[in-house]
């Protein structure tokens, strides 16, 4: 049998090449999404992680500072505490060699072992006189080491040089000026512990537990709780990493051994009638079934080898690509770990073995001599395909209740719902995919013989035809569900932080009118789009003082997402925390001794003040002043250097500022990341697609060698056998891109619910990108086209003469 | 049968082979299919090509329908000299002037007995003679079966539609290539006699390659084919002096 094995891998090498390119991909596609997402998922606990690094055990205090000292006595005298530190942050006012401002300043352990802040340039401060500057403020205000750093804290000045420029780390630790813990403890009340940080050895949950028993008034954990705690407040909830990785990482898995599976399935059925000659010269079922596992083994580990090497790569390159596009996604280097090769390579062989196994029992299993005719084409009416019909529908169905378990935020379920009615849906394309190309018929008969033939050729064996869309529905599906599954993610997350978090940034005064010219400042700041005064005066509502403050349309343009639209004369704008009054209820209004009635309506994030139109405080006649500014900030504008410039030029106005732009930036932070995971996972699916469709296409014309020169002795010229081809491959990817984006779209809406559970106060809808939509369906009949060009030039070239002894 | 008169202008000479060589492969594993044919095919006349197997036939066969390059020699058909066409003046050629039955796979399996009947005119685009599809439907009694697809027609019936569909262009010459190769004796007579009845009475020139003498007793002349030569030929033959003949090639 070894002989016909060799011999048949020597004779058949095109048809392998098929084979160990299906499972090439299916492995590099696993590789490459799970260590691209390791990476991505590593970039973000980074940006916690590195300010974290040194950190064994982590404290917070409810309150104050004195816990953290009296903490850091019984910290020293436990013998497993190696080292200790307090992290401080704060804001101060400072004259920076460009001037004053009002900057964020945060702390250098004394300990080095603590320490997580890397120099660019100089060294870390270590004594009191001693400072160092973020790089960004550094390069922007032009600061270099040697340079003087004036701070004002407590009515006293601090002169400090700058000994070093540190590297820009994002995280929430990150401030713009370093000065050493010590330094803290003369600045007075301007900054705060915001944790204390032990390295220890040994166990951390041991000394965490001893030290938490120790202390009161603080909370004590090991740093990895505490940093996946900080990763959830950063990320507001949202572990959103952990299920789309877990999703990804599935999907990918199931595309990868269907990928598999479906070439297979071809190429053995193209060598049915080899496998029953073997019966019929002696060959037993055993024998044969063994030949072909062996083949499946051989070219499984192959193909599986290369793919490891070849995900690793496209991985790499993702990371780069994603590094030179989208700077400010935090990603990890991509690296491969024992699981991660280990997995792809395991399930690529057992796939193929599994994929060839099948086949190799059915042609075992028949007659030899029945196995010898010509093939007959799949006929649904038959018994097998009655059986066929019957388990899809069964997947179909227990897929559909997996799905609907899935929405109640149960993931594992919904991906094997997703999983199972898929197959089901595959196992029905040998029906599906005819019927619908049937539909197409008037379309291919306007390619006049070619067309028809084609067409007629796309309905003949609706097995084969169905193989061969699989590969493309595969990918459509895959990408339609998701482009729309992001699109509807991020439409929702924009809206709903358009409802919750409208205005980028509200500066108030505690009492009274804001300073003359404010607004102006502000409206200066790079990366302010507008900064608008809102007029008010005091008033009182109910039995309450307040201050009424009055928006016109310039004030509206600062807001998001429109929610004072059509504000009338007769309404007022309550935040929706105020308790017991409802929406749609009236209050009262008094305003300089006149009185209205006004209809409540619930706004949330414009601050705590009611509001009215302006020309309603016109009307009354109201004494105006300056009583907020309202900040938009310029779309993409860095958070953190917005904020704090407004602070710099609210401090010493004493003003507060409140306002959703350094949460919105986060989360807008995190969306990057999911999206840009998302486009990496969306090439490779593009890249299955295409070769997929190329794959299956080039065996399906290779199996029909035979039938293509008959019709070239008939007279069909080869441009014509071309076009045939064209027209056929055309015929495949339309519908499978019809198909694809149909059940994509479905997916994608059960995907969404599923992830998104209890992430949201309202469920996302769906949101069909049509222009992307659009592009889905040229690209897979583009795909489909560019796929038949090399078959179809091979089939063309073949002298008929040559071709109709072929076999 | 007044529907079937021949074709009025005819020349003498239905196809000409001379000096037709052609070699397969290279160096050591080099073959002479044809080492120099010289032959030239009646109109009107049913010839059949014998000769041992591997001696050429189908190869010659090949060259004369312009399915296939001869490596050097001339081949001409009617008054076209098929050596100098290009690959789509082959093919245009094959649609207008050749039709085929080959031993096996003859049908197209998507498509029905009458659409592989009408395949050839479709492609060249030409409206089909009904009267003359009704009139080979009939003869070759296939009526039945139009609308089957060759998976569902025994051999013997998959061969008349194949010659059905290479009658129906009323080409200039049919090629056949060991036609009842896969037949019973009974369907193998009636292919033949059928092949026979078209050369006589429709003047259709057929050239059929075949092994078995009895078979190529139905024809008008005999041309015995040995290592990619013309050996001899035989005219008005009997399966005794096809017999004689191939005894004597030591075939
Ligand atoms: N594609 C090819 N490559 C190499 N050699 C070939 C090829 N086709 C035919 N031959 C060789 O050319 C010679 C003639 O082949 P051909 O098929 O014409 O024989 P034949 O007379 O039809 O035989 P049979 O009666 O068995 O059908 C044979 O020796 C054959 O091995
Ligand atoms: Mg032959």
């Amino acid at each position: 049998m070894r002989n016909v094995i060799l011999a048949s891998m020597r004779t058949y090498a095109r048809r392998y090449v098929a084979a160990f390119v299906a499972v090439l991909i299916a492995t590099g596609f696993i590789v490459a999404i799970n260590t691209l997402s390791a990476a991505a998922r590593q970039g973000a606990n980074d940006t916690v992680g590195r300010q974290y690094r040194g950190a064994d055990v982590a404290a917070t205090a409810t309150e104050g500072v004195r816990p953290y000292a009296s903490l850091r006595q019984k910290a020293i005298a436990d013998p497993g505490v190696t080292a200790s530190a307090v992290n401080w942050r704060g804001w101060i006012d400072a004259t920076l060699p460009d001037g004053p401002r009002t900057v964020s300043i945060g702390s250098v352990a004394t300990d080095r072992a603590l320490r997580w802040q890397d120099v660019s340039a100089g060294r870390l401060p270590t004594a009191r006189g001693e400072v160092a500057v973020s790089a960004s403020q550094a390069d922007r205000r032009h600061i270099r080491t040697g340079d003087e750093v004036t701070l004002h804290a407590g009515g006293r000045d601090l002169a400090l040089t700058v000994t070093g420029i540190v590297d820009d780390q994002d995280g929430p630790l990150r401030s713009v000026l370093y000065v050493p813990e010590r330094t803290f403890t003369v600045l007075g009340d301007v900054a705060e512990p915001v944790d204390e940080i032990f390295a220890v050895t040994g166990d951390p949950g041991a000394v965490a537990s001893r030290l938490d028993h120790a202390a009161a008034g603080v909370q004590v954990m090991t740093a990895d709780t505490y940093e996946r705690d900080l990763r959830l407040q950063a990320t507001k909830g949202i572990d959103i990493f952990q299920k789309l990785i877990l999703v990804f990482a599935a999907i990918s898995l199931f595309v990868g051994a269907l990928v598999i599976a479906n070439t297979f399935t071809i190429l053995l059925a193209q060598r049915a009638r080899d496998l029953a000659l073997l019966r019929c010269v002696g060959a037993v079922r055993g024998q044969i079934a063994r030949s072909v596992v062996a083949e499946g083994l051989v070219v499984g580990a192959a193909g599986a080898a290369a793919g490891v090497a070849l995900g690793y790569v496209i991985a790499l390159a993702g990371g780069a690509a994603i590094g030179h596009w989208s700077p400010s996604t935090p990603m990890g280097t991509p690296t491969l770990t024992p699981g991660g090769v280990l997995l792809p390579v395991l399930l690529g062989m057992g796939v193929t073995v599994a994929a060839s196994w099948f086949p190799a029992r059915r042609a075992g299993s028949r007659s030899p001599l029945a196995a010898l005719q010509p093939q007959e084409s799949v006929q649904v009416r038959t018994k097998a395909g009655a059986l066929r019909i019957v388990s899809a529908a069964g997947l179909i169905s227990v897929g559909a209740c997996g799905l609907l378990v899935g929405l109640q935020g149960t993931i594992v379920a919904g991906l094997l719902g997703g999983m199972l009615s898929f197959v089901g849906v595959l196992l029905l394309a040998p029906v599906l995919v005819p019927a619908v190309i049937r539909t197409a018929r008037p379309l291919a008969h306007l390619g006049g013989a070619p067309g028809r033939l084609a067409h007629a050729n796309s309905m003949r064996n609706p097995r084969r035809t169905a193989a061969t869309s699989t590969a493309l529905l595969i990918g459509v599906t895959l990408i339609t569900s998701v482009v729309v599954g992001s699109a509807s993610i991020s439409h929702k997350v924009n809206t709903s932080l358009d409802r919750n978090l409208p205005v980028d940034l509200l500066v108030s005064a505690d009492k009274g009118a804001l300073p003359d010219g404010i607004s102006k400042r502000l409206a200066a700041v790079d990366g302010v789009t507008r900064a608008v005064a809102v007029p008010g005066t005091t008033a009182r509502l109910g039995d309450q003082q307040v201050t009424v403050l009055g928006v016109d349309g310039a004030a509206r343009a600062t807001v998001r997402g429109n929610p004072l639209r059509g504000l009338g004369d007769s309404e007022i704008v309550l935040p929706d925390t105020s308790g017991d009054i409802e929406s749609g209820s009236r209050v009262t209004l008094d305003v300089g001794g006149q009185s209205r009635e006004l209809t409540v309506r619930h706004v949330s994030g414009l601050g705590d003040d009611p509001i009215v139109s302006r020309s309603l405080l016109d009307r009354l006649g109201a004494s105006t002043t300056t009583r907020a500014t309202w900040v938009r900030a310029t779309d993409g504008a860095d958070a953190g250097d917005v904020t704090a410039d407004v602070h710099a030029i609210t401090r010493t106005a004493d003003l507060t500022i409140a306002g959703g732009l350094p949460e919105r930036a986060d989360i807008l932070k995190i969306l990057a990341i999911v999206l840009a995971i998302t486009v990496g996972f969306l090439g490779i699916a593009v890249l299955i697609a295409l070769i997929g469709v190329g794959n299956t296409l080039s065996l399906s014309v290779l199996e029909r060698v035979r039938e293509n020169s008959l019709l070239r002795a008939m007279g069909l010229e080869r441009s014509g056998l071309r076009a045939m081809l064209a027209i056929e491959a055309l015929l495949m990817a339309g519908v499978s891109a019809v198909l694809g984006i149909a059940l994509g779209t479905l997916y994608a809406w059960f995907g969404v619910k599923t992830v998104t559970d209890g992430l949201f106060t309202t469920a996302p809808s769906l949101t069909v990108p049509w222009a992307q939509i659009a592009v889905i369906f040229a690209v897979a009949a583009a795909a489909g086209l560019v796929a038949c060009v090399l078959p179809a030039r091979q089939a063309a070239r073949i002298a008929p003469a040559a071709g109709l002894v072929a076999d | 049968m007044t529907v079937l008169d021949p074709p009025t202008t005819i020349p003498a000479i239905a196809a000409r082979a001379a000096g037709l060589t052609k070699t397969y492969g290279n160096g050591e594993a080099r073959v002479h299919a044809l080492a120099g044919v010289d032959l030239t095919i009646e109109t009107a006349k049913f010839t059949a090509i014998m000769g041992p197997s591997g001696s050429g036939k189908s190869t010659l066969m090949h060259c004369l329908a312009g399915l296939d390059q001869a490596t050097s020699g001339e081949v001409q058909v009617g008054d076209l000299m098929l050596t100098s066409l290009s690959d789509n003046e082959l093919t245009r050629f094959r649609r207008r002037h050749v039709g085929f039955v080959f031993q096996a796979f003859n049908l197209l399996p998507m498509l029905t007995a009458k659409q592989n009947i009408l395949l050839p005119l479709d492609l060249a685009g030409t409206d089909p003679d009904w009267t003359w599809f009704d009139e080979l439907v009939q003869v070759l009694d296939i009526g039945e079966r139009l609308a089957h697809r060759p998976s569902q027609l025994s051999g013997g019936q998959q061969q008349r539609v194949a010659i059905a569909r290479a009658l129906m262009s009323r080409p200039t010459i049919v090629f056949a290539d060991e036609p009842t190769g896969n037949l019973d004796s009974h369907s193998s007579a009636e292919v033949l006699g059928f092949l026979r009845r078209s050369v006589r009475e429709l003047g259709q020139t057929t050239v059929m390659v075949t092994h078995e003498p009895s078979a190529a007793a139905y024809a008008d002349r005999v041309v015995l084919i040995a290592d990619g030569r013309v050996a001899t030929q035989i005219d008005n033959p009997t399966q005794d002096s096809i017999l004689d003949a191939l005894r004597r090639i030591g075939g």
